[in-house]
Order: structure tokens, then C-alpha cells, then sequence
């Protein structure tokens, strides 16, 4: 059995140590606004945080995450109202919607790093978020809104 | 006719949950989609509503929605068209997704449809409900209903104000309107403004469905190891090794269908998704590869090239090609070539069945609810009607989830498990099992006369047609696939020759966002681009030239109600020549590409303005893009349609390849089949012109320009004609 620290709440899952956070938040944990993309850390779209810094689930073991506070697209805010979500809505930013759990947790990560990022900060934080329908300029201007500039160039 | 008509409340009853008395209608939407698929039965003769539209006391509107949510804003369009004339806000409307069945008509979600075809049905069966609910207000008010107006879900007289809750039990009990006044397109309040897709909040906050998060009781995950080549077999397995894996459950194999759907596997179910995975990478699996592990790409190219060296079946003829080939002062010949490519949206592949006998139910991220059911039902071997297909929203698809193949998949393993099972494609699994967009080489000819002009034109087509797949869609290409960008060509040649060849594929053939349109496209328009350069005309000046007075072309063979006008064409080409100012100086390695093209009735123009540095790194600054897709009905998913389509464009110019080594898919993931990143991304500017009164296609047609532009682009800033995709790979410099 290991011992995550989940969205504030401790929880415990019986998992092979070397089980991918990824599939113990969505299969034993029921937590899955956390997406499957690509399993090897190219696409982004399994991001979540741990310990503030935003990391690929797929490639995190249950094992080293134990201990680390981790934080998931449902833990991001109370209702659904974090800043970045409003600032995604506001833009109307998602299409098929799959990817954006992966890009929030990306930009959130970012934003508090870098409140007000340039055109480039944005592009370099957001490079391991593949978005396959395209939506990435309405993304773009999501941060750009989230940060409180007016597109920054872009 | 309206072709609107109440319903028995228990069918709407069924699927909705809706309580207490309330108005029922139907509406019987259009007619078949683009794409025809198999299992897709349509009610012939006798009237059937297919679209439901419910009021209960509650003042709710209730609308089933029988196309899928894929990203491109289908059920946001469905609840505008119906919320305009219901005089409703769009807040008040909620979406009901529809199970797959017959009733529906065509629920295959694919070749741009959903508002062509629903943009009359839905509004008339908003307009009739709101008659009904205005004349049931007059007559408890004893006023003419005249004097009544609706207005935000409430019929209004003065002071008097009154709920459609309140009034939906009366409406009921009074006749449907033979034909209900549609507002013109002047009174629109809702349909032409900005929208949201309405599930937008579900996703962001990671609450959203597809079809990889379905759950249920006793829930099984499985992944399959599947044939690498087609038609292949598995000669043994170690079954004993996966089970040992912790949490695996059992270990079951797959025979392929008789459909040509699915290939030989071997699945390893598991109480988790990582023991399935851990589990199937113990099975190490012997294969007998088959006989289709002789093809490579280079083997394939080759076939290509044979057959287009010579010439091919008649598409489309006028005038004497050969004669003006045999009187022409020059001839100018280009081939092109693009290879296989696949859909990669972000959710692979993702179905889930429970079966109880000769019962079966499915929840999958599918396009096609009806031809999954039917597939499930043969592969069961029980009736249609006993397989209830849930749709969940899709993680993108692209024509992708149009096959049912995983959800057969899925239901063979519950049943043969005896517990619900969920069938998850890695990236993998979806890289190297797909249906994909064909490879195709095509020649070009045109032929001058002394003066330089263009008399005549010869497109030959070659590529493995989508009926290769299915064992008895046959080999050559359809009427359809022509018509996607090929015999559409509207350009006056006086002498018009067009052909394609038939040849065989060592993989699988399906749809991909425009279809054959995308190297269709690329061709004709880098073609023209060429000729205008050999014959010292400006690009744009010469495809305005070449298209000549408007006309209607009657060449597609497509849906007579939305003839193919050039001069729509003409004016979204000379829309984005202006948007982009074109013909203005360049620096240097700097340049603009144009193309346009036609499709899904259509029309989009496109200028890209790239550079290309001198180590020959390409960089795409900005796309400008005018469309007539015409009256809009939301252009916010408008803008980010083609914004995605051309995003995706580029994906494919830069990147997308797909290739063959011993009758396998050789990529597997997006280190090997990359896709853009943002920060790939150029500006977009999208410019929309409306003309014309019914809507037609917007998810796809911003993506056959893209390719042709950015190449066309090139060889303005570079001098260097790409003939050949991808880019990657090739030296720009």
C-alpha cells in the first residue's frame, strides 16, 4: 500500500510501486480529469502538479509521488473557478476539450512563476502541451487574460 | 409541410427523464450524410421525426441531439438553431446526447453536415413549439394570438406573462402548425453571435466524459495487442506471464471480424489500466505477419508512380486533351506526392461494453452510433436493436472515430470475460492501427499555345481508395473521393482531361479531416501557382483569370441544393488578396503563398506569409483566411475551426508522415509522427463573407488550402518548388 497526498487529502492506494501516477489517479483514485495522451511524456495532457511544479503523471511513479502534495485538475480550485479556468472560459478557448486539464495545469504552474509572461515565456512554458485540434491562439490569449495583459504582443 | 409532429410522450419519456405533463415534437432532420454508412438505415416512405424537442413544466427545453461532439461545436449549433425560433435563451435549452438508432436518420457525425442539414428542421421545430405555446397563451387569455409575441421562454400580451413551463401541458392538446413562420435572417437574435461550446465548463474543470473515462461496477480495462500488419496471426502467446502480472485478470484472444474492421490480437484484461499494459508486454507474442509484410513505403511509392505514368480511368472529360497536348507550344508536367498520414487527436481510441445475454450496451467516443451498433450486433451475433450505443464527447476524432472497430473489441471481450470491459488504444495502438489517410502521387500537365495560354489540363489521381478496406467496397476510388477536390477542378481549360488509377493498400483506408481533398488541393493549387510562374503572371491575377465570368459547375456530383458557384470562389480569393495585401514587397526569404479551394460546399482562401532562414528553417508568420460557409451560425467556432484547420494543415506539411517497413506502421508516437506545438503557431486572420441561405460545412474545409499555401509560400520566399510532403527532412535553405 502507498500513501499519496492528493488534493489535500491523504489517500491510499495498492499499486505496484512503479505504477504511473497517471493510471492510480484515474483508475484507483477515480480522478479523471487527469488525461492519457501519450504515456511517455511528449504530450502534456496527464500534467498535474507536485508540490507547485507541474509535472507529467505518466512518467511520475506512484512510488516517488508519495510524500509530494499533489494537485489535479479537480483539486485546482473549490468550483471550478480558479482565475486560469475563468480566464479558459472566458476565452473560449477548449474545442474537443480533451488536452485542457494538461494545459491549465501547465499555465497555472507558469502563471505563478511568471505572473505577467511574454509571447515567448508563454510559448516556452507551453511547448509539451500538444493540442491536436488547434485551439493553442485561443490558449494563448487564455493566459494572456488569466495574467490580466491585453495579448502581449502576440 | 413543416415536417414537425407531436410524439408519443413515452418515447421521449424513455430517454430523457422528462416528468409531469409536456410538449413533445419531432422533427425529421436531413437527409442522409455526406459519407454513407454502413448500418446508417433511413426510414423510407413513412414519416419519422428524429430530432426531439421537449417542454416539460419545468420550462426546460429538452433537445436530443443525435450528432457527436467532437470539438467542432455541433451541439452548441443544434441548441442556437433551435433556441433562435423557440424564442429560448441558450441557457434554457439542454442537451440530451441520443443513443444510436434507426429513427434518427444518419447520426454518422462526419463530412461537415450536422448544421447544413439540421439549419430548416431545427428552426422549423423551434418555430412550430413556440406557435403551438403562443396560440395555447391566446386561448387562456381569450386574445388573438397575433397580439401574443414569445420572447426568452415566456408568451407576453401586454402584461400578461406567461411561462412556457405554465403553458406546455396546453400546447400539447393543440395542432401541430403545418408551416410555421421562420424568422428571416434580419430577426436572427441568437443565430450569428458569439457562443461558447456548452461544454466548455465540464472541461476545464476536468469533469468533462469521453469516452476514456467511462466507468462501471466491475469494470475490466483491456489492451490489445494487435497484428502489426493487417491480416496477420498470432502463432502463440504467453498467456501464463501476462496473468501473473498484479491485477490481471484474464487473457483473451482476438480473431479478426469478417468486416475487415478488426485484426487478429490478443488482449490482456486487467483491474487497472497499468497491469493491462504490464500484462501485454509480457505476452510476447509469435506472429505469422501474413501476406501483406512484403509492402514498404518504398514498394508502395513505386506502384503509385507506375500506375500514374500511365494513363488511367476517365473522371471527367471536355473538349480533346489529346489533341491540345498535340498542338500545344509547351507543356508544362509537376508531380506531387504525399504520404499516408493518421489522425493523432489527443484521446486515442475508447470503448467500453457490458453484454447480459443477447443484450449489449456500449458507451464509446464513436462518429458513427449506428454503424457501431450494427457492427456490435454481427460480431455478437444478436439483433440491432438489442445493442444500445452511449456516446460520450470525443477527444477529437478527424474521422478516426468514425470506425467501430474498438467498440467490437470492446463487446467481444465482456462478453467472452463475463464482466464490462473498457478497450483503451495507447498512442501506439492509434498510430499503428488506424484508418488511414491515403498516400498519393499525382501528374499534372497543361499545355500553352504560342501566346502562352493555357489550353488544356491533365490531372491523374492515384491513391488507394477507402472501399480497399472493407471487402466489398472495391478497390477503385468512388464518385465520392473524385468529387473531394479532384473533378471539382473550376479552372476554364478548354480541353480538360481527368483521371485515377486504381491500386491495392497494404494498410487500411479511411477518413481524415477533408479527405481527399487535402492532396487534391495541394496539387491543383501548387499546379496553378507553377503555371502562373512559367507563364510570368501573378498567382492570384492568373487563378481569378483562369476561373473566368461565375458559373455554376456542375461537375461534383454532390447535393444539388448547394451548387458549386466560382464566382463564391472568386470572392474569397480576392477577399484574402486584399486581407493580406498581396502583391506588397518582401524581404528578403520572406514570401506569400496563396490558394483556395472548394469543398464540402464551401469556399476558403487562404494567403500564408512565411519565412524560410538561410539554414532553411521555416517560419510561419501569419495565415490569412477568407470563408464563405455561408449565413454563419456561430462565428466563434467559425474562427476557431479554422484556426484548428490550419493548424492542422501545417501539422501535416511540416510533419505528417506515415511510413511501411515489412508491412508495419514504423511511427508509434509524437517523437516519430510530430504534430505543431504553439509555438509553431502564425496569426490567424479569419475573414467570414456570407452569401447564399443554407450553411454549409465548417470543420473541415480550412485545412486543403493550408498545405498548398505555406508550399506555395516557399518557393516565393525561396525560389524553391516543394513537390513532395512532408517538409521535414527536405533542405529549404
Amino acid at each position: 500500500m502507498i500513501t499519496l497526498l492528493v488534493n489535500g487529502k491523504r489517500r491510499t492506494v495498492d499499486a505496484d510501486p512503479s505504477m504511473p501516477l497517471l493510471w492510480a489517479l484515474r483508475d484507483l483514485l477515480g480522478l479523471r480529469g487527469t488525461k492519457y495522451g501519450c504515456g511517455v511524456g511528449l504530450c502534456g495532457s496527464c500534467t498535474i502538479h507536485m508540490d507547485g511544479v507541474p509535472v507529467r503523471s505518466c512518467l511520475t511513479t506512484v512510488e516517488s509521488a508519495s510524500g509530494n502534495a499533489i494537485t489535479t485538475i479537480e483539486g485546482l480550485s473549490e468550483d471550478g473557478d480558479h482565475p486560469v479556468q475563468q480566464a479558459w472560459i472566458e476565452a473560449n478557448a477548449p474545442q474537443c476539450g480533451y488536452c485542457h486539464p494538461g494545459q491549465i495545469m501547465s499555465a497555472v504552474a507558469l502563471l505563478e512563476r511568471t505572473p505577467k509572461p511574454t509571447a515567448e515565456e508563454i510559448d516556452v512554458a507551453m511547448a509539451g502541451n500538444l493540442c491536436r485540434c488547434g485551439a493553442y491562439l485561443r490558449v494563448r490569449e487564455a493566459i494572456y487574460r488569466a495574467a490580466g495583459s491585453e495579448g502581449g504582443g502576440s | 409541410m413543416s415536417g414537425v409532429t407531436k410524439v408519443s410522450r413515452r418515447s421521449f419519456l424513455q430517454t430523457t427523464g422528462l416528468a409531469g405533463s409536456a410538449l413533445i415534437l419531432g422533427v425529421r432532420s436531413g437527409r442522409a450524410a455526406f459519407l454513407p454508412v454502413p448500418g446508417a438505415a433511413s426510414p423510407a416512405g413513412v414519416f419519422e421525426p428524429n430530432v426531439f424537442v421537449g417542454i416539460g413544466e419545468d420550462g426546460v427545453v429538452r433537445l436530443t441531439v443525435h450528432r457527436q461532439e467532437m470539438g467542432q461545436g455541433a451541439r452548441t449549433a443544434c441548441c442556437m438553431l433551435l433556441a433562435e425560433e423557440l424564442e429560448v435563451d441558450l441557457e434554457d435549452v439542454k442537451v440530451i446526447q441520443a443513443l444510436a438508432d434507426p429513427k434518427y436518420g444518419s447520426q454518422s457525425t462526419g463530412g461537415s453536415t450536422t448544421v447544413r442539414l439540421n439549419w430548416l428542421p431545427l428552426r422549423r421545430a423551434g418555430a412550430a413549439a413556440r406557435e403551438m405555446l403562443v396560440a395555447a397563451a391566446a386561448l387562456r387569455w381569450g386574445v388573438p394570438a397575433a397580439d401574443c409575441s414569445a420572447e426568452s421562454g415566456a408568451v407576453l400580451y401586454g402584461s400578461e406573462r406567461l411561462t412556457y413551463g405554465e403553458l406546455a401541458a396546453a400546447a400539447a392538446e393543440l395542432p401541430v402548425p403545418d408551416d410555421p413562420a421562420l424568422k428571416d435572417m434580419a430577426e436572427f437574435k441568437l443565430i450569428g453571435t458569439p457562443q461558447r461550446l456548452l461544454d466548455t465548463e465540464d472541461m476545464v474543470r476536468g469533469e468533462a466524459v469521453y469516452g476514456y473515462d467511462v466507468d462501471l461496477p466491475d469494470l475490466l480495462i483491456a489492451s490489445v495487442e494487435r497484428s502489426p500488419v493487417p491480416k496477420g496471426s498470432v502463432l502463440g502467446y504467453d498467456a501464463d506471464a501476462a496473468r501473473a502480472v498484479h491485477g490481471v485478470v484474464d487473457v483473451i484472444a482476438l480473431e479478426p471480424n469478417s468486416t475487415g474492421l478488426t485484426n487478429a490480437g490478443v488482449a490482456v484484461l486487467a483491474t487497472n489500466t497499468w497491469a493491462a499494459m504490464q500484462g501485454r508486454t509480457a505476452l510476447d507474442i509469435e506472429w505469422e505477419p501474413g501476406p501483406l509484410a512484403t509492402e514498404t513505403s518504398d514498394s508502395h511509392r513505386g506502384r503509385l508512380e507506375e500506375i500514374a505514368s500511365r494513363p488511367g480511368k476517365a473522371a471527367r472529360i471536355e473538349g480533346d486533351y489529346d489533341a491540345a497536348a498535340g498542338a500545344a507550344d509547351r507543356v508544362i508536367e509537376a508531380t506531387y506526392h504525399a504520404p499516408y498520414a493518421v489522425h493523432a487527436m489527443m484521446e486515442p481510441p475508447a470503448a467500453t461494453a457490458r453484454v447480459d445475454g443477447d443484450r449489449c450496451e456500449v458507451w464509446s467516443a464513436t462518429q458513427a452510433p449506428q454503424w457501431t451498433a450494427g457492427e456490435v450486433a454481427g460480431a455478437l451475433g444478436i439483433p440491432g436493436e438489442n445493442v444500445a450505443v452511449h456516446v460520450t464527447l470525443l477527444g477529437g476524432a478527424f474521422g478516426r472515430k468514425s470506425k467501430p472497430d474498438y467498440a467490437v473489441e470492446a463487446a467481444l471481450l465482456a462478453r467472452k470475460a463475463g464482466r464490462p470491459v473498457k478497450v483503451l488504444f495507447t498512442r501506439e495502438d492509434e498510430i499503428r492501427h488506424s484508418f488511414y489517410h491515403p498516400e498519393s502521387y499525382q501528374l499534372l500537365r497543361a499545355t500553352l499555345d504560342t501566346e502562352g495560354n493555357p489550353t488544356g489540363w491533365l490531372h491523374r489521381s492515384v491513391f488507394p481508395a477507402i472501399g480497399w478496406t472493407f471487402p466489398d467496397g472495391g478497390a477503385a476510388p468512388s464518385d465520392q473521393e473524385l468529387g473531394l477536390g479532384l473533378t471539382t477542378m473550376p479552372y476554364r481549360f478548354p480541353n480538360i482531361r481527368i483521371e485515377t488509377g486504381t491500386v491495392p493498400s497494404s494498410v487500411r483506408i479511411g477518413w481524415m479531416r477533408s479527405v481527399c481533398n487535402m492532396f487534391h488541393a495541394t496539387a491543383v493549387q501548387s499546379f496553378m501557382d507553377e503555371l502562373a510562374h512559367e507563364t510570368g503572371r501573378d498567382p492570384v491575377e492568373f487563378q481569378m483569370e483562369m476561373l473566368g465570368a461565375p458559373r455554376i459547375l456542375d461537375v461534383d456530383g454532390g447535393d444539388s441544393q448547394f451548387p458549386y458557384d466560382t464566382g463564391r470562389l472568386k470572392a474569397v480569393g480576392e477577399a484574402v488578396a486584399e486581407m493580406a495585401g498581396w502583391g506588397r514587397e518582401m524581404p528578403d526569404r520572406r514570401g506569400l503563398g496563396f490558394a483556395m479551394h472548394y469543398s464540402f460546399y464551401s469556399y476558403t482562401a487562404m494567403v500564408a506569409d512565411v519565412s524560410v532562414s538561410p539554414e532553411g528553417e521555416l517560419t510561419v508568420h501569419q495565415v490569412d483566411v477568407a470563408i464563405d460557409c455561408g449565413p454563419v451560425v456561430n462565428p466563434d467556432a467559425i474562427e476557431a475551426q479554422i484556426q484548428g484547420a490550419v493548424t492542422m494543415g501545417m501539422s501535416l506539411a511540416r510533419y505528417g508522415k506515415i511510413t511501411l517497413g515489412e508491412g508495419a506502421v514504423m511511427q508509434g508516437n509524437f517523437d516519430d509522427y510530430p504534430v505543431a506545438r504553439m509555438s509553431e503557431m502564425p496569426e490567424v486572420n479569419v475573414r467570414i463573407i456570407q452569401t447564399g441561405t443554407v450553411p454549409t460545412g465548417i470543420g473541415e474545409p480550412g485545412v486543403p488550402p493550408t498545405m498548398p499555401a505555406l508550399m506555395n509560400a516557399i518557393f516565393a520566399a525561396t525560389g524553391k518548388r516543394i513537390r513532395d510532403l512532408p517538409l521535414e527532412g527536405q533542405d529549404l535553405g
